[in-house]
């Protein structure tokens, strides 16, 4: 009996819940295209119908026609509706429609530009019903679900009204069927009901200016987007998603104002790097901290989610929004919220693309001809030994067409992605199950990404008071294939493009097919690793997978009214398994290679992290008279991360065929093993007050966290902050001011932290590597117990303390929308891997020290052009300016040098400064000053010259005509590290985009424009392939150095053969101009018209053609400006043998069932 | 769910309570100091700790045994392609080896202090391991400050661990301090280490080895820049005291060249060889315990050489002698071909003699003591040896004593006399010096064969060579060691017998080499003596690290390399392999302290010069 009864309970409580959804829904509807058409002008008002024996459907669209009126209806309502016939001439759009649903069981309702026809409920139409249930209720809240006291509601007809109680319910007596309600409050849009039954209904009125992307999630919990006092910034992601991309993070790139997102490089399956108003930190890593549907994750890895599942992003910029996280948050916080299901019929999406990619841009190498005049000039001796036997002469290279090594390593290739997902549910239960596969061909031969991908979420209602969630992804990552900017550290020859730009196009010699050798059999030495690319690239068997698991559950419950209480609990594993496999092609594995001292070999790692959190929130609302609001939060979470990493490395392995399986036959030659965990534990609140239906909100947070990284007595820190907003359309002077819909002032202040060090930094460790041991007397090494890091036992929380100002400012009904942000971020005792004097024993330790500035500017602006019927346009522009300036280093240090260790030559040259007063990275080196000419010198007799004596040389003091010339900055005479400087400038002046949406009725256009300007790149690889700058025999060189000094051709440009001076120096001739101006994607889609699709029970069909990385303006020579390969705050803008990025054209199609 | 729910609520409550257990995490994966130095292992892979910083690559593996200039006018670097860096003197204060030599001896101080500091920690561990670490470790320490004084100068004198992440900018204590904190040290550990015949090896700390090194050390504050002549004194006392020590019973290897095989075969004599650095293996288990003695200094050996005979192994040979080197040598001296290669190796993996004596024929020579054919490790591996490389030799105490002598004496005394003689009779021949044929004989249709009867000796083998049915002339054989196979073990000249090649009547005699021709002059003057002793050292302790050092104590490096670069400028002039001598500047008697220290440590004043 009981269950019975509460069954039929249940049962009444799913339809009742259904309904208020579905009403939710409508007005949902409603609103977005009420905002949609908010600038439609002058919609027709009058039609005129000769319709014979025409169906309802053909009737609207001709309405539609001449209107600009859209109609919404299900397709079953109009099922088994009567064909129509009606002659009307220049009648009122009202009189038509009732004409066409006259003595049909429909209703219809007209809004703004739309008409929305639904099913007259049958059992209205018994007028008995009209007089026995004249009594109208209901319950009236707000988005939030906050309920409404003192609304008005009034009956149109009758002139009745009635106001709404405490608890939102309200009661209107006489009210008859198609009576016209106004509900009406303050601050909020009115809203009109026409009655068409008598059940209890639940309103939702929505504050005035807010529109469906109003409400912002923020750190535990969510905004009205005009209470919001920080700077948060919320990522369109229908525009994101336009081109399929592997990583959400791809596409971030230039759509949000301080957020800079740039790429290593253009290898696939590599992660990008983001930074949130400029770099917080030197030593340490600066990304944001990740929020993934409430969970805060510090290594995240932004290829094991979805872009396709993502709901929304926003990007939490400012210490008020920010500082709810603490310890973790000073560079920022990004919160993803994944798609969940929605009430309703299953709807299946499919989304698939198929798209191909190729090198946008490839280096232009010089010819055989060519090559062996640079080669003759250079080494006359070895040249004519090796180009100049049987006969040949240089002429007889002119026009040979040498071996393209490049296009042979090039590839067009497809990437398929394919996701599929079903998502719907019922008022109490509501489901998303979605998985997807990416399939991803790398442009160089033999390298790709693959993701395959799975997610479930369902969230379940078990009472009014109570309802859970679950939502779990697991994702599969494999990133293969020969990694083209990794090399040993101090040979630069290893690297994939030194040899495949080059390696020599001809051999000189019938007897030498370079093609089928895997190495230059002329140019094998220890300093010189010149293996053919294509085999290289062939035989790297690298295969680095992930395996990511994570899983959040969440339980809500309302303890009592206003008062919630929140936990939710999250884990989540990572397993990371890197395989390498060298074989005997290989360059790692090549027994010709003198620096292979390990045969065949390989390695295999293994990295598991496991992390687990716990969050419990209270959360109190309370709504006061005349729109007052207080919000309260306090929280407790406590995290727990664990990580074990295995691997072994194997040498001399004997049967290469086994690939990897054969590694246990050769002799592992090392095995790294580490467990070792950290936890945090915190408390957190915040207090939010708003005045006046948020004429002025005060907002304050705190957050203390404990973290087990640091010695006791320095694990706890405390990060407060404090903010203001300022809605001055609320205020008597702006309220009736039209074309300003919103004018709000921010203004925050707060501290947040960074905890961005090993788990045990505070400790002095010891540790007993292998290669540290010592023979005595012939027998098995000894083990040599060596000091690993100086622990420190002060290392505490850096602090970074931030301000910021920001105005928002909506013009014209929102056509036209302005933010401007103002911050400064300054950055106190940084952890910093400060650099020890070498007689220490160390060479750094971590310490506190150090403080950075960050200050910028960010603006967005979006506009709606155009916004009419047929045609819409609209755009948004958003530009930051970050000026980030070091104010200390360690101890009075005024320069931190940074070195890039890439070749032994230059190791011992800084290639970047950070000086106090500077941005952190700065190129550091010599300045060029052109080539030296015949007028810089004396003649005393034919082909001797000696350097005038006002002039300096160049380091050499028996510079030639033709040698690379030098600043002498110092004046001494000669140039020498006295004379290096600063060369350039690592990070931009601003980066920003501009995009564009075009739609023209089925059609829609997105253009993409991003751009980075004021930044400079190291070339480092014209170091080698532009001058031979280690003189290296039969090394290729680009074209643009075919245009080098010689008697004939006294140019500035570039050097003469063998001008190269002194070794080992970086000047400002590799630097160049990093700015660009990318059209980044252009989309091209177009929407099949409903009735067409709708035969085959296709919903919505979108076919679309996207291109990304179309075009790119730069002054940069290399192969792509976004580029640098050893990132990192101090050492960015870094090219040199980098992955190219790729031009890809994708035909997808979106498929809704 | 509930269960869920419930995990949660228990999980927050616990979270709630436990916060500052929660939060108390322990180290799973490294040892901490705090708990090490408990037991006699700890010691023992501590002191391992201290000994493998003589086996990284800025020392001994590496940088400092060939790419640091450190042969001076004995050699020069041979790649076209280095133009710069110490090895050809073209470098700044930021120099990565000028940094990284610094930065191992300082981890090596670190090491040995960090050790000195703990090793009585747990008292019970048996006195005499604790005082035979000890000695060690403060030998090893004052061993590396050895070397930082002789290249930098006065550098910090630390003498306890690092403890703490700041305050560590200590200024440069002078030289003389430096050195009487090393002598002090090592004075202390000569009471603690183990005499060199219980060890039976030199490649562990002895007694032999601190007194051989103490004799240096102090030779070396004798000279320049410290110029204490009274130490000359305590040379002559340490050095004493190894040669007359009856029961290490250090006496020369009879045969120079199995001085270096026995290296390259890791075997010891502890007879000759007191100290020296252990590399061992050749990578192919998970240890990096090889050296590149005998691959960057050695004799070339290209991969496709090395791949046609697999005794070989890849040697880069990266050092070439110099034609000064080569002339020092008499013909008696068998040390020049062992020193000086004599032969390439072609691709096929033979030996090729080199036959020309063009000037610059001498300075393709490859510094040759150290010789990857004789490794007992197999199979080789690529530019990486086990070969040992020696810190100090008998010979060398026996050089010190006598230029210690010398100057004490200001003269030879006899002793300095004889014990510059043993050195120079090792290494003298006992075989054939010349054949004269003395009649040409009749009717040689071929070559006949030559062969020595009599004389004591044997070995000796040579070819004839006819014209016109006579024989012209008879050349000794080619030697890959010795030079010429000359024979050894000849006490009178030896019947020259001709036999074959259809002919008759040729006759010859032979010549040669006596013992009593290494015998230097017993009437020399003090300066006579010490110019023999600069040249004597050179010819028995090249390629031994140590040329560069001895020209700076005797103030004569700038006037040496500038001679030599003279003398290059007339035999090969334009060469790259005379970069060096053109770059060598007053300057370069000293290192730069690094610039990377000197903008971290205020406290530090820079070198002279640079």
């Amino acid at each position: 009996m009981y269950n019975i009864r509460m069954r039929q309970r249940y049962k009444d409580r799913c339809i009742y819940l259904s309904k208020i959804f579905l009403a939710m829904k409508l007005t949902i509807v409603f609103v977005l295209i009420a905002t949609l058409n908010a600038m439609s002008t002058g919609l027709a008002q009058t039609v005129s119908l000769r319709l014979r024996n025409t169906s309802l459907e053909e009737a609207f669209s001709s309405i539609r026609k001449q209107t600009g009126y859209r109609f919404i209806y299900q397709a079953e309502v109009l099922k088994n509706t009567e064909k129509v016939n009606v002659e009307l001439s220049n009648v009122p759009l009202k009189t038509a429609l009732d004409k066409l649903v006259e003595n049909k069981p429909l209703t219809y309702q007209l809004h703004d530009g739309t008409i929305v026809i639904k099913a007259a409920q049958k059992h209205i139409e018994k007028s008995t019903s009209d007089i026995l249930q004249q009594v109208f209720s209901g319950t009236i809240t707000d988005r939030l679900g906050e309920k409404l006291s003192g609304v008005t509601i009034r009956n149109q007809r009758t002139g009745n009204s009635a106001v709404s109680r405490e608890n939102g319910y309200f009661e209107l007596t006489n009210v008859q069927l198609n009576d016209e309600l106004v509900f009406s409050l303050i601050g909020h849009k009115s809203y009109k009901l026409r009655v068409v039954d008598y059940k209890v209904q639940n309103i939702v009125l929505l504050q005035e200016d807010q529109g469906l992307d109003e409400v912002v999630v923020v750190g535990y919990g969510s905004v009205a987007k005009e209470e919001l006092t920080g700077s948060v910034a919320q990522v369109n992601m229908s525009e994101v998603t336009k081109a399929p991309v592997a990583s959400f993070m791809e596409a971030l790139a230039g759509r949000v104002a301080g957020v800079q997102v740039s790429a290593m490089d253009g290898q696939p399956g590599e992660e990008l790097n983001i930074v949130i108003r400029g770099a917080g930190s030197l030593t340490q890593n600066t990304e944001p901290l990740y929020v993934i549907d409430g969970f805060p994750m510090e290594e995240f890895l932004a290829s094991s989610l979805n872009p396709e599942e993502i709901e929304s992003i926003n990007m939490l910029k400012d210490a008020s929004a920010t500082a709810i996280y603490g310890a973790r948050a000073s560079n920022g916080v990004v919160m993803i919220q994944t798609k969940k299901g929605k009430e309703g019929r299953p709807v299946v999406t499919l989304n698939s693309s198929l798209g191909y990619q190729e090198v946008g841009n490839r280096m232009e190498m010089m010819s055989p001809y060519e090559f062996v005049k640079y080669h003759a000039e250079r080494n006359p001796t070895v040249t004519q030994g090796r180009y100049f036997q049987n006969g040949r002469t240089l002429e007889t290279y002119r026009d040979m067409a040498g071996i393209d090594w490049q296009g042979q390593l090039f590839q067009r290739k497809p990437t398929i992605i394919n996701n599929l997902a079903i998502r719907g549910g019922t008022a109490n239960t509501k489901y998303s199950i979605s998985g997807s596969t990416y399939n991803q061909e790398g442009v160089v031969l033999n390298t790709g990404f693959k993701r395959y991908q799975g997610r479930v979420s369902v969230d379940q209602v078990i009472s009014n008071k109570l309802d859970v969630g679950i939502n779990v992804n697991k994702s599969l990552l494999d990133a293969y294939g020969v990694q083209a900017a990794t090399g040993s550290e101090s040979n630069p020859t290893n690297f994939l493009f030194y040899n495949a730009w080059g390696y020599r196009p001809i051999s000189g010699r019938d007897d030498l097919d370079l093609e089928d050798e895997d190495f230059d059999p002329d140019n094998i030495t220890t300093s010189e690793e010149r293996m053919n690319p294509i085999v290289t690239a062939e035989n790297t068997n690298r295969n680095y997978a992930t395996d990511a698991f994570s899983a959040v559950a969440f339980i809500n419950y309302e303890i009592i009214k206003g008062l919630k209480w929140r936990t939710t609990g999250n884990y989540s594993n990572r397993k990371f398994v890197g395989d390498v496999f060298y074989n005997s092609r290989t360059p790692q594995g090549n027994p010709h290679n003198q620096n292979n001292r390990r045969g065949i070999n390989g390695s295999v790692r293994y990295d598991e992290r496991s992390t687990w959190s716990s969050e419990s929130t209270l959360t109190y609302d309370k709504q006061f008279k005349r729109g007052n609001r207080l919000n309260a939060m306090a929280g407790f979470s406590a995290v727990s991360m664990d990580q074990r990493i295995f691997g072994v490395a194997v040498q001399n392995i004997p049967n290469e065929e086994l690939d990897l399986s054969g590694f246990d036959e050769g002799t592992p030659y090392s095995s790294p093993a580490s467990i070792t965990n950290y936890t945090l534990a915190s408390f957190f609140g915040r207090l939010r007050y708003s005045f006046r239906y948020s004429k002025y909100v005060v907002e304050a947070v705190f957050r203390s966290d404990g973290s087990s990284k640091f010695a006791p007595g320095n694990k706890w820190g405390f990060f407060p902050s404090g903010s203001f907003a300022w809605n001055m359309k609320r205020e008597s002077f702006l309220k009736d001011f039209a074309p300003i819909t919103v004018s709000k002032l921010r203004v925050s202040y707060g501290h947040t932290g960074n905890n961005r060090v090993s788990n045990f930094a505070y400790l002095s460790s010891l540790s007993f590597p292998l290669t540290n041991s010592y023979s005595f007397n012939n027998a098995y090494p000894t083990k040599g117990m060596i000091p690993n890091d100086l622990g420190n036992y002060d290392l505490r929380w850096e602090n970074t303390e931030q301000i910021d100002i920001g105005y928002d400012v909506g013009l014209w009904k929102d056509r036209v929308k302005f933010t401007v942000d103002l911050y400064q971020r300054n950055a106190r005792n940084l952890l910093l891997d400060a650099k020890l004097p070498l007689t220490t024993g160390f060479e750094s330790a971590f310490r506190n020290i150090g403080r950075l500035r960050n200050r910028g500017l960010e603006m967005s602006l979006n506009v709606q052009h155009i916004q009419t019927k047929d045609f819409q346009w609209s755009s948004s522009v958003n530009i930051s300016f970050n000026d980030n300036r070091v104010v200390e280093l360690t101890d009075n240090q005024t320069n931190l040098f940074s070195y890039t260790k890439f070749v032994n030559q230059y190791d011992s040259s800084p290639l970047y400064v950070a000086q106090i007063g500077q941005p952190a990275a700065m190129f550091y080196g010599y300045i060029f000053d052109g080539v030296y000419q015949y007028t810089d010198f004396d003649s005393p007799a034919p082909d001797v010259y000696t350097l005038k004596s006002h002039i300096p040389d160049n380091g050499d003091p028996n510079v030639q005509p033709g040698d690379i010339k030098y600043r002498d900055l110092n004046g001494d005479g000669t140039v020498n590290g006295f004379d290096q400087t600063i060369i350039g400038r690592g990070m931009p002046v601003h980066v920003g985009g501009f995009n564009n949406n075009l739609t023209y009725k089925g059609f829609d256009l997105n253009v993409f424009f991003q751009w980075s300007y004021g930044n400079d790149i190291f070339n480092a690889n014209r170091l080698f392939l532009e001058g031979n700058g280690l003189l290296r025999t039969d090394l290729n060189q680009f074209a643009s150095y075919i245009d080098r000094w010689s008697p004939e051709n006294p140019t500035n440009s570039n050097y003469r053969a063998n001008g190269q001076g002194p070794l080992g120096r970086f000047s400002s001739r590799t630097v160049e101009d990093g700015s660009y101006l990318r059209l980044k994607t252009v989309s091209l889609g177009y929407e099949l018209p409903k009735h067409i699709v709708n035969r085959a029970r296709i919903s919505r069909l979108r076919l679309n053609l996207s291109a990304q990385n179309v075009l790119t303006w730069t002054k940069y020579s290399g192969m792509d400006p976004e580029v640098s390969v050893r990132n990192s705050i101090l050492t960015p803008g870094f090219d040199y043998s980098a992955y190219p990025a790729a031009r890809t054209l994708v035909f997808g199609l979106n498929a809704t069932f | 769910m509930k269960k869920i729910a419930y995990c949660l609520l228990v999980v927050m409550l616990t979270g709630f309570v436990s916060c500052k257990k929660f939060l108390d995490t322990t180290p799973r994966d490294f040892v901490s100091p705090v708990t090490y130095y408990e037991t006699e292992e700890h010691l023992t892979f501590a002191l391992a700790g201290v000994y493998d910083i003589l086996g990284t690559s800025y020392l001994y593996r590496t940088w400092y045994i060939s790419r640091l200039g450190l042969e001076a006018d004995e050699g020069c670097y041979n790649p076209a392609t280095v133009t710069s860096g110490p090895q050809v003197y073209n470098f700044s204060a930021g120099d990565a080896a000028i940094e990284g030599f610094w930065q191992a001896l300082y981890m090596g101080i670190y090491r040995a202090n960090a050790l000195l500091a703990n090793v009585d920690k747990n008292e019970a561990i048996d006195v005499a391991v604790r005082n035979r670490v000890r000695g060690e470790a403060l030998f090893l320490r004052a061993y590396y400050y050895f070397l930082l004084v002789q290249n930098f100068g006065g550098v910090p004198l630390i003498l306890e661990p690092t403890m703490s992440a700041s305050g560590n900018e200590v200024p440069r204590t002078p030289a003389v301090q430096v050195y009487n904190q090393i002598i002090a040290d090592m004075e202390t550990a000569e009471e603690l280490v183990l005499p060199i015949q219980e060890l039976g090896y030199g490649g562990q700390v002895n007694k032999s080895a601190v007194r051989g090194i103490l004799a240096r050390v102090c030779l070396y504050m004798a000279g320049n820049p410290v110029k204490d002549v009274s130490k000359y004194e305590r040379v002559k006392y340490w050095a004493s005291k190894v040669m007359d020590d009856t029961e290490a019973n250090h006496k020369l290897n009879p045969d120079y060249a199995d001085v270096f095989i026995k290296y390259a075969r890791d075997e010891y004599d502890i007879g000759e060889s007191l100290f020296e650095v252990e590399f061992w293996g050749n990578n192919s288990g998970a240890e990096l315990e090889t050296g590149q003695v005998g691959a960057w200094i050695g004799i070339t050996v290209s991969a496709a050489a090395a791949e046609a005979n697999p005794a070989l192994g890849v040697a880069a040979g990266y050092v070439n002698s110099t034609k000064k080197l080569y002339d020092l040598y008499d013909d008696g001296d068998v040390r020049r071909d062992w020193a000086i290669s004599n032969f390439t190796y072609a691709s096929n993996g033979t030996k090729a003699p080199i036959t020309s004596t063009t000037a610059a024929s001498y300075y393709n020579r490859k510094a040759a003591k150290y010789r990857r054919e004789y490794e007992l490790v197999s199979p080789k591996t690529n530019n990486a040896t086990p070969i040992n490389w020696p810190i100090l030799r008998f010979s060398d105490v026996l050089l010190m004593y006598a230029e210690a002598e010398n100057e004490i004496n200001n003269g030879p005394t006899q002793s300095a006399i004889d014990a510059v003689n043993l050195v120079r009779q090792r290494a003298w021949s006992s075989g054939i010096k010349t054949i004269t044929v003395t009649s040409g004989g009749n009717d040689y249709t071929a070559a006949p064969t030559v062969s020595f009867v009599g004389g004591g000796g044997e070995g000796a083998q040579a070819i004839a060579s006819i014209s016109n049915g006579q024989v012209q002339s008879v050349t000794l054989g080619f030697d890959a060691v010795t030079g010429l196979k000359a024979g050894k073990g000849y006490s009178s000249e030896p019947t020259v017998v001709f036999s074959g090649g259809g002919g008759s009547g040729a006759t010859a005699t032979a010549s040669i080499h006596r013992i009593t021709d290494a015998d230097i002059s017993p009437s020399l003057d003090k300066n006579d003596f010490l110019e023999l002793i600069r040249e004597e050292r050179s010819r028995e302790l090249c390629f031994e690290a140590l040329r560069k050092p001895d020209l700076i104590r005797w103030g004569i490096f700038e006037f040496v390399m500038t001679n030599m670069k003279n003398q290059m400028a007339t035999d090969i002039p334009g060469s790259h392999l005379s970069l060096a001598f053109r770059n060598v500047t007053s300057r370069h008697v000293i290192f730069p302290i690094p610039s990377k220290d000197m903008t971290l440590n205020r406290a530090l004043e820079q070198n002279p010069g640079w």
